[in-house]
């Protein structure tokens, strides 16, 4: 039961910290240019994933000789804490600034309008067909 | 692919996921290979969202060529950020 929970527990964590990680966005980045190729980046993402694993599970038992698991737990749970704070304050920042962006001037074609705008080519100059009928791009 | 195993294994290397898995293994050493597996198969799923999306989603409605200047910004981007320490802490003073 202990080592279910534990395995649970972990797998929950670790899912939580990687969703907006750089190392999904670094996998993300090379299945997106090579997706001939997907299994192969998946295989090596992996397996250095997995190595990476190794080495963080055999320093932690390393660690746990040296600091009582006690003290770590309270460790934890203050960087827990603190990577939570930090993480709800960008997302304010975010929304904060979507916000500020959303409710700005803009006109039918959807660009700002502001002095910098020359008055628009035309309906489909801008964007080429392929991606007219396709959400705009970011 | 040996430079997703190294780009991947890198920034992996002082990461916050790591950490957390370091301190878990370290809060419960008799339970490690709980941790391990746990932890394991949380990057292995979510490694395998990244590349459904990235292969499907991504290389589906981009050009080539802007998915590899999307790309190449991308890690110049997060290199900057990386290093002047914006993003990528693992503890933070509020």
């Amino acid at each position: 039961m202990v080592r279910l929970l534990t395995y649970i527990t972990t797998f929950l964590i670790i899912v939580l910290c990687e969703l907006g990680d750089k190392t999904q966005v670094a996998t993300l980045i090379f299945a997106s240019g090579n997706p001939h190729r997907k299994w192969q980046v998946f295989a090596a993402a992996a397996c250095a994933l997995v190595t990476c694993v190794t080495i963080e599970v055999t320093v932690g038992v390393a660690l746990s000789r040296l600091v009582p698991p006690a003290l770590i737990n309270r460790i934890t749970g203050v960087l827990f804490m603190l990577i939570g704070l930090f993480f709800g304050a960008s997302l304010l920042r975010e929304a904060r600034r979507a916000r500020r962006a959303r409710h700005a001037p803009r006109n039918a074609m959807g660009a700002s309008r502001d002095a910098m705008s020359n008055g628009g080519d035309g309906p489909a100059s801008a964007i080429p067909r392929y991606r007219q009928f396709l959400p705009p791009m970011v | 692919m040996a430079k997703v195993f190294g780009v991947v294994f890198l920034s992996e290397m002082g990461d916050k996921t790591q950490v957390t898995t370091l301190l878990l293994a370290g809060a419960k050493p008799l339970y490690v290979l709980y941790i391990a597996l746990g932890s394991a198969s949380a990057l292995v799923v979510t490694s395998l969202v990244e590349v459904s999306i990235g292969s499907l989603l991504i290389s589906r409605y981009l050009k080539p060529q802007t998915i590899k200047l999307a790309s190449c910004l991308a890690f110049i981007v997060l290199g900057l950020l990386l290093v002047t320490g914006v993003i990528g802490r693992i503890a933070v003073a509020v």
